[in-house]
């Protein structure tokens, strides 16, 4: 089931929830190169969320370059083929720190963060492609 | 007639009283039907059985003035009011029990499907959907066959002695077949709000819950469907019925018993028989990590969680957090629009009628 999940007591905002959902479906390969986003006022509806909230989630996406956003027409997929900039995976890394950092902080294990780590890139490099 | 007229407002009296008895339960986790955030007690039995024992009383007062009571203006009152009563009683009750009620809202995390959610047609029942339609449309046929041999001058509303006391065509006969199609209507648009309501599920066991929501809907929209059908099977009994008492008014009186028990059966056997399935589908939901109002913003529930005000929902109409059906989203302006239309208008125009009647 291709879904997306919202938390509404979360300090991430929707917007940002929204994105980093459908972000890790396309990095997971279930929404493939080329495939239609729903509209806005559809994932609105769907999401129960503001218009607003919906198109910023998509801004985010269309100015990382994995999203296609067109005046007119429904929101693509677009997996960009280009390598990730240095800028980029510099980003990456501070926010892989600041979650390291929290599970640490919140009592987990070298181990335990080993385990989390590891079923995660299971669920990405055996779905995508 | 006299006697069919008293007859009538006794078994109105009466469906009044079984629908309150129906409902006015404490069951598990829900007193008249609601979910009540926890376990039930004897404070909240007591609550249940005092609501039947002063419905009971109020049913068995107004069958009695129904049935001997000489004053046309006794008889108006207790037509008007008193089935009116046993539902405030249930009102009070609650809205006292509801002050120990935990504060309870709908799980703030929620999945949502981007696959296409099923069609309206999944929770219709082909069969029940015919014959509403049918009964409306052969009603329609059989009132235009039978107008051509009535009279061009018809009574059309008749004292408590059953006197005639308005004449006029014909033709406004018709208003009884609008209701009915007005009933037809009715039923689309709950199927339509019950269908289009958003599709939220818990993090985990989605598969299960999909089919417990599916379940809910299907069971709200069947109920519907029975109700409506009895309704407008009762409505077709007693539009024929006024119509052919023009020519024979021995069957005014048989029609309109006929039609009130019609109704009695048509409204209490569905809520009888969907009503009790609907909380347990609701009970399930909750153990998965739902709740029928999954999907709604936890902020938005006020006054113990009977108001949605949502400013950022785009829905109109939300599952209840409590109940069972639908309440309306109060931060968007369609919800006044829609109140203005269902309760404003037609109390405006009846009083304006009432006004406009004694005037004369």
């Amino acid at each position: 089931m291709l879904a997306i999940q919202v938390d509404f007591s979360s300090a991430v905002p929707v917007y940002r929830q929204i994105a980093d959902e459908l972000r890790a479906l396309i990095a997971q390969g279930q929404l493939a190169d080329g495939a239609e986003l729903p509209s806005v006022r559809d994932l609105s509806g769907r999401v129960g969320v503001n218009l607003n909230t919906v198109a910023k989630a998509y801004r985010i996406l269309s100015d990382e370059g994995v999203v296609d956003l067109r005046h007119g027409s429904r929101a693509k997929v677009q997996v960009p083929s280009a390598p990730y900039r240095r800028s980029d995976m510099d980003d990456v890394e501070r926010r892989l720190e600041d979650v390291v950092s929290r599970l640490v902080l919140a009592g987990a294990s070298r181990k335990e963060v080993e385990r989390m780590v590891q079923q995660m890139l299971e669920r990405f490099f055996d779905c995508a492609k | 007639m006299e006697h069919i007229a008293r007859l009538s407002l006794a078994a109105t009296i009466l469906i009044v009283w079984a629908t309150v008895h129906l409902i006015a339960r404490a069951e598990g986790q829900r007193v008249f039907f609601m979910y009540i955030g926890r376990d039930i007690t004897g404070r909240d039995r007591a609550c249940a059985r005092r609501t039947r024992i002063a419905n009971a009383f109020f049913a068995l007062g107004g069958v009695l003035v129904a049935m001997s009571s000489t004053s046309e203006v006794q008889l108006a009152l207790v037509a008007s009011v008193l089935p009116l009563v046993p539902i405030a009683w249930m009102l009070v009750e609650f809205t006292l029990l509801s002050r120990t009620m935990p504060s309870h809202v709908p799980p703030a995390r929620y999945v949502v499907p981007l696959d296409d959610p099923p069609p309206w047609h999944a929770f219709v029942s082909l069969p029940l959907q015919a014959a509403n339609a049918a009964l409306v449309l052969l009603s329609a046929a059989a009132f235009w066959l039978l107008s051509a041999s009535l009279p061009r001058r018809i009574a059309l509303h008749f004292d408590l002695h059953g006197r005639p006391n308005r004449w006029g065509s014909p033709g406004e006969l018709w208003v009884l077949g609008g209701t009915m199609l007005f009933d037809l209507l009715l039923l689309w648009f709950v199927v339509l709000m019950v269908t289009k309501e958003r599709w939220a599920l818990p993090a985990d066991r989605r598969t299960e819950y999909t089919e417990l929501s599916m379940q809910r809907r299907t069971l709200i929209v069947r109920m519907v469907e029975w109700i409506m059908l009895g309704i407008n099977g009762a409505m077709a009994v007693i539009w024929l019925g006024v119509t052919l008492g023009t020519l024979r008014p021995a069957v005014v009186g048989v029609s309109i018993g006929l039609g009130v028990a019609l109704m009695a059966v048509g409204i209490i056997g569905p809520m009888l028989a969907y009503m009790r399935r609907l909380s347990r589908v609701g009970d399930a939901m909750r153990e998965l990590g739902g709740s029928e109002a999954l999907g709604t913003h936890p902020d938005g529930w006020r006054y113990g969680g009977f108001v949605y005000y949502a400013p950022d929902d785009p829905a109109l109409f939300v599952p209840k957090q409590r109940g069972i059906g639908q309440t309306l989203n109060f931060a968007r302006p369609g919800a006044w629009v829609f109140l203005f239309v269902v309760l404003v208008l037609p109390l405006a125009l009846g009083l304006g009628g009432v006004v406009a009647a004694s005037g004369k």
